[in-house]
C-alpha cells in the first residue's frame, strides 16, 4: 500500500467515524422533532375531528329545519294537537310526508320522526315505523326543539350511536309551535373512516365503555386499554398507548352520550417503526438540520465517496487485476493443448509483472516463482533455489544429451545464428508476431545486475505429448527470460510459440538429417533469444 | 366570632330544648325566583347537548314543557349534630307514592318520603328502561323494567337516593327522605313566587331550596316561639342572571 493509499485510508475512516458520529447526535434530534411534529398533528387532528363534527352538526340541523317548514307536516302536526282529526290517517300521511322529504334531501338518516307540541311521536320513518303516539318529550333535544330551538345531540339508542339534530314546527299561521321534527344520522364506522382519511390517523368511537365505530377492524382495538388510558387523565388531551407507543388523542364528544362517555379516539403510528431515512424528511421538511450542518455532512460524504474511490483505484482494481490473472493461470488456453502429467505439473503461463506495482508485483513474482518450482520436472531435475531476484531463477535441466556443436549452417536459416553451432529462432512476440517473418526477439538492455543464463531444452523425436510438454517448458524458460531482461511479453502466445518451434524443429532435422533439436533459452546482453542445435546421437 | 358562633349553639339548644315544652311554630318561607322560567330551565340543564343549539328566529322561544318550579322544595334541616326530635315527624304517607315513568322521564322529579315509605315506580313508556340508585344499590333491580309493569321500593332511611339509568342518562329522579321537614312550593300564578309553610319546632334551622335536583338557595332560619319568615332568592343575590334569551317569561 503506498502512501498516498495510507492518507486516503486515513481520510475515509476519519470522515466515516465523522458521519457516524453526526448521525448520532442528529438521529435524536431528529426523533424529538418527529415527536413534536406529531403531536402537533394530533393536535390539529383533534381540532379537525371537533370541527368536522360541528360541521356535519350544522348541516344535519338545517336539513331538520327544512323538513320542519313543510306545510303537510305542520298541518298534520296541528290537527294531531287540536285532538279532532282521526290519529292513523294523520300518522299515516306523516310519514308519507316525512319519507318523501328523506328520499327528496338524500339526507342518509337513520331515522326520522315528528312529534306533536307534546312530545308525542305521530310518524317514523326508519326505524319503528308502525310505533306512534309515544312520548319522546324526556329527551333535553326533543323538549328544546319544542320550545323553538335548533339543536343537535348524541342519542347511544339500542347500542348505536346517533347523531340527532332537531327543529321545531311553526303552525301554518305562525302563532306557535305545534311540534318538532327529528333526523338522525348513525356515528359510526362510516365517520370514523372519513375522519381517518382526513386526519391521517385511525378513529374509534367510544360510547358505554363499547366501540360503536372505527376505523380499524374491531379486533385490534383493545378497548379496556383505551378506557383506562382514558379515565387516567383530562379529557381532550395527547397521551402514549403504554406498551405500544402509539399517539392517542382524545376528543370528548358533546350530547346525552356525554354522560355515558361518548369519545372519539384518535390513535396515530407508533415511532418505533420510523425510519431514519422518514425522520430526516420530518426534520427537512421542519427546515433541520441547519444548512451548515448539512454543507458539513454532506462535504465528509463527499470526501468520504473520493477516499473510496480512490481506495479502489489504489488497492482494489490492482488486487482484482492480479486476481485476474491468476485466475487465467488456471483458465490458460494453453492447458488444454498440453497433457496433465507428472513431469508437467503446471501448465500455466507466468504472470507479467510489469503490470503490477509495489507489493503486488512482488506478489506476481512470487507467484511466478511458485509457478516455475512446480513447473520444473521431478525426474532426472534437480531441485530449483529459492527464487531471490533474477539471478536466482532456476535454471531446468536439460533432459536430453547434450547435442554436438553443429556448424552455424546448420542453425535455423531464418536467422543469423553466432558461430557456434546453434543459431537463434523466430519467435513470435508483441512485437514481433507472427506475420512480421523470421525475426528474432527485439533486443532489449539488460540491466547489469541480471545475469546471463541459459536453458537447454531437447526437442526431438518423441511422443507428441513430451514433444508439447518441451515446447511448452521452452515457452515457459522464453517468458521468463524476457521478463528478466524486462522486454515487453504482451502478445506471447504458447501456440504460436509452438509453430515456429516445430517449424525451426522440422527444418533443421531436414537440413542436418539429425535426430532431434535442442532449443535452449539464451540471454546475452540483456537480450531473451532462443537458439536450437541439431543432435545426431 | 368565636363566641357568637357559641352564643348561637346555645340559644340554639336552649330552643330545641324549650321547643318540647312549647310545640310547633309557623314557619313561612318565601322563594323568589329571579329568572323567567326559559332560564330557570336552562340553568337546570346538567350539560350542553350537541355542538348547534339557536333559536328558529320565526317565534321567540317557549318556556318549557315541564316546570322545574312545581318540583322545588323547601327543606328545614336542623343544625348538624342536633336531632330533629323537637320537629313534629313527617306524616306518613296514607296511600303508596308513585313514580312514574313516562316519555323517557320520570314524574314527579322529586318524591318526597318519609323512612319506610313504599314507592311505586310504573314503567309506562313503550321501551324497557333500568333503573339503578347509586346512594344504594340494593334499592333498585339490575333487570330492566318492563313496559307496563311496576315496582314497589321501600325506602331504608333518611337520605336523597337518586334514581337514573344507564340506558337513558337524562333520566333522573330523587327520592327524598329529608333529615328535617320538607314542603313544596305553591308557586304563584305569574310563577315568580313560591310559597311553603311548615309547622317547626322553635330553633335554629338550614333553609334550603331543592331546585332542579340540587340546592339552589340556603340560609340559616331562627324559628321562634310565634314562628318564623324568611325569603330566599333563586338564583342567589349576586348571582350572574342570563340575558334576555334564556330568560323569557312564563307561559
Amino acid at each position: 500500500m503506498t502512501t498516498l493509499s495510507k492518507l486516503w485510508l486515513f481520510l475515509v475512516t476519519l470522515c466515516g467515524g465523522l458521519l457516524v458520529l453526526a448521525l448520532l447526535v442528529l438521529l435524536p434530534e431528529l426523533q424529538r422533532v418527529r415527536r413534536e411534529d406529531q403531536a402537533a398533528g394530533m393536535q390539529l387532528a383533534q381540532r379537525t375531528a371537533s370541527l368536522l363534527l360541528a360541521e356535519q352538526a350544522q348541516r344535519l340541523v338545517a336539513a331538520a329545519t327544512q323538513l320542519a317548514s313543510d306545510a303537510v307536516l305542520s298541518t298534520s302536526l296541528e290537527e294531531m294537537g287540536r285532538g279532532q282529526a282521526e290519529l292513523a290517517v294523520l300518522h299515516s300521511t306523516a310519514q308519507l310526508a316525512l319519507q318523501r322529504l328523506s328520499r327528496d334531501k338524500a339526507l342518509g338518516a337513520a331515522f326520522l320522526l315528528a312529534t306533536d307540541a307534546r312530545g308525542r311521536v305521530l310518524a317514523r320513518v326508519g326505524q319503528d315505523e308502525a310505533v306512534y303516539r309515544d312520548a319522546l318529550d324526556g329527551w333535553p333535544l326533543v323538549s328544546d326543539a319544542l320550545r323553538g330551538y335548533r339543536l343537535d345531540d348524541l342519542w347511544l339508542w339500542q347500542g348505536t350511536l346517533y347523531r340527532v339534530a332537531a327543529a321545531p314546527v311553526v303552525a301554518p299561521a305562525r302563532d306557535r309551535y305545534v311540534g318538532a321534527v327529528l333526523v338522525a344520522q348513525v356515528v359510526g364506522n362510516e365517520l370514523a373512516q372519513a375522519l381517518a382519511r382526513l386526519s391521517g390517523l385511525e378513529a374509534v368511537f367510544l360510547c358505554a365503555g363499547q366501540v360503536v365505530g372505527a376505523s380499524l377492524p374491531r379486533e385490534r382495538i383493545a378497548v379496556p386499554e383505551l378506557l383506562t388510558l382514558r379515565a387516567a387523565g383530562a379529557p381532550d388531551r395527547l397521551t402514549t398507548w403504554p406498551g405500544r407507543g402509539e399517539p392517542v388523542a382524545f376528543v370528548e364528544l358533546p350530547g346525552t352520550a356525554a354522560n355515558q362517555g361518548a369519545a372519539l379516539v384518535l390513535i396515530g403510528r407508533s415511532m418505533a417503526g420510523t425510519s431514519p431515512l422518514e425522520l430526516a424528511r420530518t426534520a427537512a421538511a421542519r427546515g433541520l438540520p441547519t444548512p451548515l450542518l448539512i454543507t458539513l455532512i454532506a462535504g465528509m460524504a463527499v470526501v468520504f465517496a473520493l477516499g473510496l474511490l480512490l481506495l479502489r483505484v489504489e488497492v482494489e482494481a490492482p488486487v482484482a487485476r492480479l486476481l485476474e490473472a491468476v485466475r487465467r493461470l488456471e483458465t490458460s488456453p494453453q492447458s488444454g493443448a498440453l497433457p496433465a502429467s507428472a513431469s508437467t505439473p503446471v501448465r500455466a503461463a507466468p504472470l507479467v509483472e510489469a503490470r503490477f506495482r509495489g507489493p503486488l508485483q512482488q506478489l506476481a513474482r512470487a507467484v511466478n516463482e511458485a509457478l516455475r518450482t512446480a513447473t520444473t520436472p521431478s525426474a532426472g531435475t534437480k531441485p530449483a533455489e529459492p527464487a531471490r531476484g533474477a539471478a536466482s531463477f532456476p535454471s531446468p535441466q536439460p533432459t536430453l544429451p547434450t547435442a554436438s556443436p553443429v556448424p552455424a549452417s546448420a542453425a535455423a536459416p531464418v536467422l543469423p545464428g553466432p558461430p557456434d553451432s546453434t543459431g537463434p529462432v523466430p519467435v513470435p512476440s508483441g512485437a514481433v508476431g507472427p506475420s512480421s517473418g523470421p525475426e528474432v526477439a527485439i533486443p532489449t538492455p539488460l540491466p547489469t545486475h541480471i545475469h546471463t543464463a541459459e536453458t537447454r531444452v531437447a526437442v526431438g523425436s518423441m511422443a507428441d505429448d513430451d514433444l508439447q510438454t518441451s515446447y511448452y517448458r521452452v515457452y515457459q524458460e522464453f517468458v521468463l527470460a524476457r521478463e528478466r531482461c524486462q522486454e515487453s511479453v504482451e502478445g506471447l502466445n504458447f501456440e504460436l510459440f509452438r509453430q515456429r518451434l516445430q517449424q525451426s524443429r522440422d527444418q533443421i532435422m531436414s537440413q542436418h538429417s539429425c535426430q532431434t533439436v535442442q532449443f535452449h533459452v539464451h540471454i546475452k546482453d540483456g537480450r531473451a533469444t532462443l537458439r536450437a542445435t541439431p543432435i545426431w546421437t | 366570632m368565636t363566641r357568637r358562633v357559641g352564643i348561637l349553639i346555645a340559644t340554639s339548644a336552649a330552643l330545641c330544648l324549650g321547643a318540647a315544652r312549647v310545640g310547633a311554630a309557623p314557619v313561612h318561607a318565601i322563594v323568589h325566583f329571579r329568572q323567567g322560567l326559559g332560564a330557570l330551565a336552562d340553568t337546570s340543564r346538567p350539560a350542553k347537548l350537541g355542538y348547534v343549539r339557536v333559536q328558529n328566529g320565526v317565534l321567540p322561544i317557549a318556556p318549557p314543557l315541564q316546570d322545574p318550579r312545581a318540583d322545588a322544595v323547601l327543606i328545614l334541616e336542623p343544625p348538624a349534630g342536633l336531632e330533629a326530635s323537637a320537629a313534629p315527624p313527617p306524616a306518613p304517607a296514607s296511600a303508596p307514592l308513585e313514580l312514574k315513568l313516562y316519555g323517557l322521564r320520570l314524574q314527579p322529579a322529586v318524591v318526597l318520603a318519609s323512612p319506610g315509605d313504599t314507592v311505586i315506580v310504573r314503567n309506562e313508556d313503550r321501551l324497557p328502561v333500568t333503573l339503578r340508585c347509586a346512594g344504594d344499590k340494593t334499592l333498585l333491580p339490575s333487570t330492566p323494567l318492563q313496559p307496563g309493569a311496576k315496582l314497589a321500593l321501600t325506602l331504608p332511611s333518611v337520605g336523597e337516593f337518586i334514581i337514573d339509568s344507564p340506558e337513558y342518562p337524562h333520566l333522573r329522579g330523587l327520592l327524598l327522605v329529608p333529615r328535617g321537614l320538607a314542603s313544596r312550593l305553591t308557586v304563584s300564578e305569574f310563577g315568580t313566587v313560591g310559597v311553603a309553610h311548615l309547622e317547626a319546632a322553635p330553633g335554629v334551622y338550614q333553609a334550603k331550596l331543592l331546585f332542579a335536583g340540587r340546592i339552589a338557595a340556603s340560609a340559616p332560619v331562627m324559628v321562634t316561639a310565634s314562628g318564623a319568615e324568611f325569603v330566599l332568592q333563586v338564583p342567589p343575590v349576586g348571582t350572574a342572571v342570563p340575558g334576555p334569551a334564556a330568560a323569557s317569561g312564563p307561559r
